[in-house]
């Protein structure tokens, strides 16, 4: 089964808190298991509204998908950011999705992503990045490494 | 020539730019003196037998690094921050060349790194305990970085007053007894755990974090445990709400 953490994270009141880096692997996930990524993203969006104060957001997620990624609904991810658009300073976004066929890759991924249409708006406007793998710092490829 | 300030300032940019300070300081007599306080500002200590990935900071073994440091006394005060490497097998050669370095030196560092393939604190030999305590016990040092130090008592940490950044990786801590856990002074500002076990001695550390971190302005936390990210994680937040600018989690679920 998919383990959606860490959005089960039970959030307190952080009213400093300016920077959040959320990363997770999934579970190998089965070809119907697309409406968990789904319900993984709506309760990310809903920890993000507790936390008002946040100006910079990293999403990392890396993806054991046994179906067709292009199934994955992330509208709930691109119309939350678009929302909050006046108050993210910036958003980053590392997708990285592993098949049995091997990796798939950023270009296929960010094809993906640009089908939303107010996320391509965000990433022209300049709030949100979608990085591409040679772009991953030290510590998230390590973390992707393990 | 531009003055040696402005050289210094320019050097001083290039931090983990071993080999082009190297080579700078080879270029004229008056850069070889420039340079120096950067150059020597984190070293690295190692036995000569590990990988060689890191081509941006010095390395020395450690008779290397105290031969330099004692015919050059000067660069003691350059040396900020050192990363002694443990070779994958105990040395007892090595460690007792670190020991003399740490003990028979008074530098001053800002920071420390120990990072070993597998190493029981327990297994280090007592010498070296009271050296590395002396070492981290001064109002200099600023960040302590543990990987894979199996079994430290927190206790080590007990006169680390101005300590403001702690990073512990694959670490474990000794289990809970009186003497650890009573002294309240660990008040750091960043704090990054990296995938301790889920046993006895780290749910004590956990608990007692759960009640002293309460000034942390940056946590990461990288871990595989559900219960860590379920129960710890939750309680630790809850008790820096006021003071965290920055949080990191790093959880990964293997498959099923």
């Amino acid at each position: 089964m998919y383990d959606p953490a860490p959005v089960e994270i039970d959030f307190p009141t952080l009213p400093s808190l300016e920077r959040l880096r959320l990363c997770t692997y999934t579970s190998s996930l089965k070809d119907s298991d697309d409406h968990l990524v789904r319900r993984a993203l709506i309760k990310i969006t809903q920890i993000l509204k507790n936390l008002a104060s946040i100006k910079h957001f990293t999403l990392i997620i890396c993806l054991r998908f046994g179906g067709d990624i292009t199934q994955i609904d992330w509208s709930p991810l691109a119309d939350f950011l678009s929302d909050r658009r006046s108050t993210f300073q910036h958003t980053d976004l590392y997708i990285r999705a592993v098949t049995a066929r091997g990796e798939i890759s950023s270009d296929k991924v960010i094809s993906m992503l640009s089908h939303y249409e107010n996320l391509t708006s965000l990433v022209e406007a300049g709030y949100v990045s979608i990085k591409e793998e040679k772009y991953l710092d030290v510590d998230v490829d390590r973390y992707f490494k393990y | 020539m531009l003055p040696p300030e402005t050289l210094t300032e320019i050097f001083s940019f290039l931090p983990s730019e071993a080999r082009v300070l190297v080579a700078c300081s080879q270029a004229h007599p008056i850069f070889a003196q420039l340079v120096e306080p950067t150059l020597y500002a984190h070293v690295i200590v190692h036995d000569g037998d590990g990988d060689d990935d890191d081509r941006h900071h010095l390395k020395f073994k450690p008779h290397q690094l105290s031969r330099l440091l004692s015919n050059n006394p000067r660069i003691i005060e350059y040396l900020r921050s050192l990363c002694v490497d443990f070779p994958q097998k105990y040395n007892e050669g090595f460690m007792k060349e670190i020991f003399a370095m740490l003990s028979g030196l008074k530098l001053k560092l800002e920071r420390i790194q120990l990072t070993c393939a597998q190493c029981g604190w327990f297994c280090i030999p007592e010498a070296f305990h009271t050296a590395f305590i002396a070492c981290i016990s001064t109002p200099y040092m600023k960040e302590i970085c543990l990987d894979r130090i199996y079994n430290i008592p927190l206790s080590t940490f007990a006169d680390c007053t101005g300590l403001k950044r702690l990073t512990l990786c694959h670490s474990v801590w000794q289990p809970n007894n009186s003497s650890s856990f009573k002294f309240p002074h660990l008040a750091v500002e960043t704090l990054k755990l990296s995938r301790w076990a889920n046993d006895g001695p780290s749910d004590d550390f956990l608990s007692w974090l759960s009640t002293h971190a309460c000034r942390l302005r940056s946590l990461t936390l990288t871990t595989s445990i559900h219960v860590n990210i379920l129960r710890f994680l939750p309680r630790l937040l809850a008790v820096c709400s006021t003071s965290l600018v920055n949080l990191t989690i790093y959880y990964a679920t293997r498959g099923k």
